[in-house]
């Protein structure tokens, strides 16, 4: 600014704007190491070693449930596979197609309470789990055309409000049928009897679907015409993409996972309330793990998801303090590093 | 059926509500007109004003006048609090981040208030509550009334301080056009983080008033942000005439609508109102047109 700004409470902004300076100034060593380093791994690994290593992964992960049967480290996994899942689900909207959502919780929570219904019904789990998707989706259409006609911050509100709605609607019991019913705020049980490793195998494959769909859609034509949209809408619809029906995509594809996801959750824990599957905390909590591993990137979000899981298992059990750490996070990381923990790695950004 | 005698009184009481939350979304509205960012904090600022007055009228039996007093004296000190940690940083970064780092800080904001206080809804009976006031053929609560005219009171405030005074004049010219208020001399970037700091003196005020009327709890701030976005964007971002339209229009059609929807349903009406405004007309009845382009 060309003017002298000597306003009150002036003090602050300059203590702020030198620790900004310092902070900066510390990290360039450090850059040029990691610089350094990065190249020199790129160089070693080529793309066939690194599919290898992730499937080697895989591998791994999936005989855990085989070497141990400790409830607690299947728990743990289980958890951070379905906020992966999340987190990345909130990438292919928000870091591709850049819309900013903050109620893809609805998806979740919908898929949770449809996985209820069937059950009562007594469906086979295995088509519970895809229903869930299946309602997911269905939803999405409409919810998606109503919230894509507004753009940018308005975008991300109307979201918020139709995720909002969902909640309070199922905070209400509803006669399904003649015998059923469906909601109410004191919650509901399911029991279908599938044991921990079988539940462990099932996130762990969802992940490894939501992982392989971002990786397509990163290389496919569709991804690079959501990036397209995210980069310059207007230039996006002058080089003839349909930016409605495109948005419209993006918007279904990444409500899918999300409702399989709620799906398995409910059954996995057999007890839901509106209050816990419809939380806005959920879509908090997807929007901070994308956003500390690293938006519009593949691994990003599963990195994020790890070390905010890690984070939380270690220091904050308790969810307020939970809460407290990710609204922190949010501030932290948007101001100094919206990039996310992956632009760290990469080369040259100064 | 429903006469025409209860929709009357309803639309009444809806007027009345609806000028709390006109006075609720004022500086809110003024927030946006200068500095051009969403506060999402702004519902906690009001809960932050609504616990300060409570408390003090509860726990210590001070006065409702000395209450409100504090409670804008807080409400300024949150404002600069979070000028100088957060929004004054953000204020060149993308919109995306711009959504992130205030949703953040409502997330924070809410839980320390969680750790603060227990979760029980609120509100503040006082010895007036009782009392009503006849007109016609409607019946009003006092409170509500007073709430009401207190409601429009500020909001003349702040439309008076803004057209009638040198330094309210350099905040309205600053949200019109900061480019050229620079060129003529003003300072505007002093001028962003007064516009901030009143908004959140109105938050506070506003906040004072509310517990009255409604209940609130840690977690209301996201409820209070929502009646402000659609309050404010019914009636025209950065217009603080049309926030008074907005607000009394909110409040009439949660009003007319209680009587209509079911009971657990009713938060629906205010949620789909504003899903309906962003849709269609984001620029709302009296805003600036190309205002609403953030």
């Amino acid at each position: 600014m060309t003017v002298a700004d000597d306003g009150f409470l002036s003090t602050f902004e300059r203590t702020g704007r030198s620790l900004r300076a310092r902070a900066s100034d510390a990290l360039d060593p450090l850059r040029s190491v990691r610089n350094r380093a990065v190249v020199a791994l790129d160089e070693r690994l080529s793309a066939r070693a690194k599919a290898g290593l992730w499937v080697a992964v895989v591998l791994v992960l999936f005989a855990v449930p085989l070497v141990t049967e400790n409830e607690f480290y299947i728990d743990v996994l289980i958890r951070m596979f379905q906020l992966a899942v999340l987190a990345q689900s909130f990438n292919i909207i928000a870091g591709y197609a850049g819309l900013f959502s903050l109620g893809h919780v609805a998806f979740y929570g919908l898929g949770a309470y449809s996985a209820v219904l069937l059950t009562n019904a007594g469906v086979d789990p295995v088509l519970t789990l895809l229903a869930g998707g299946v309602v997911a989706v269905a939803v999405s259409v409409p919810v998606g055309v109503i919230s894509i006609t507004a753009t940018g911050i308005y975008f991300a509100l109307v979201t918020l409000a139709l995720a909002e709605m969902f909640r309070i609607f199922f905070l209400e019991q509803w006669e399904v049928g003649s015998l059923m019913t469906i909601g109410g705020s004191s919650g509901e049980f399911i029991r279908i009897g599938w044991s921990d490793g079988l539940f462990y195998w099932v996130f762990l494959m969802l992940l490894v679907a939501v992982v392989l769909t971002t990786y397509h859609l990163k290389r496919s034509m569709l991804g690079l015409n959501f990036e397209m949209i995210r980069e310059d809408e207007t230039l996006a619809q002058s080089f003839g993409i349909d930016v409605r029906k495109y948005k419209l995509v993006a918007f279904v594809i990444s409500a899918f996972f999300p409702g399989v996801v709620g799906s398995a959750f409910a059954m996995y824990s057999g007890f839901i309330i509106p209050g816990s599957v419809f939380s806005v905390n959920i879509s908090v909590g997807m929007q901070v793990q994308a956003i500390l591993g690293g938006l519009g990137t593949v691994f990003g979000p599963i990195l994020g998801a790890f070390v905010l899981l890690t984070l939380e298992e270690t220091f904050a059990t308790f969810s307020n303090v939970k809460n407290l750490l990710y609204g922190f996070l949010m501030i932290v990381l948007m101001l100094y590093l919206p990039g996310g923990l992956l632009s760290l790695l990469k080369r040259s950004d100064r | 059926m429903v006469d025409a005698l209860i929709v009357s009184q309803a639309v009444v009481n809806g007027i009345l509500l609806g000028c709390l939350f006109a006075a609720m979304g004022a500086g809110f509205s003024l927030m946006f007109g200068v500095l051009r960012v969403f506060n999402l904090v702004y519902g906690d600022q009001v809960v932050l004003g609504s616990y300060v007055a409570y408390w003090l009228m509860t726990l210590y039996g001070v006065s409702f006048p000395v209450a409100f007093a504090v409670a804008v004296g807080v409400g300024i000190a949150s404002g600069a609090v979070l000028y100088y940690t957060i929004i004054k940083w953000m204020l060149q970064a993308p919109v995306f981040n711009q959504i992130v780092i205030t949703f953040g800080a409502l997330i924070l904001v809410e839980n320390v208030f969680a750790l603060l206080w227990d979760p029980t809804p609120r509100t503040f009976t006082s010895p007036l509550s009782l009392e009503s006031v006849a007109f016609g053929p409607f019946t009003v609560s006092l409170v509500r009334l007073l709430v009401g005219v207190g409601g429009v009171i500020l909001i003349a405030a702040l439309y008076l301080f803004l057209t009638r005074t040198k330094y309210g004049q350099a905040v309205y010219a600053t949200s019109i056009n900061e480019q050229a208020s620079l060129v003529v001399g003003i300072r505007t970037e002093r001028v962003k983080s007064v516009a901030f700091v009143l908004g959140s003196a109105m938050a506070g005020a506003a906040g004072a008033m509310t517990l009255f009327v409604m209940s609130f709890g840690p977690f209301s701030g996201l409820d209070f942000l929502i009646t402000v976005l659609v309050a404010v964007i019914l009636g025209g971002m950065g217009s603080i005439v049309g926030t008074l339209v907005g607000g009394i229009l909110l409040g009439v059609v949660v009003n007319v609508g209680n009587i209509f929807v079911p009971g657990a349903l009713t938060p629906w009406l205010e949620f789909g109102l504003l899903i309906v405004v962003l849709a269609v007309r984001p620029t709302g009845i009296m805003g600036i047109r190309g205002l609403e382009e953030v």
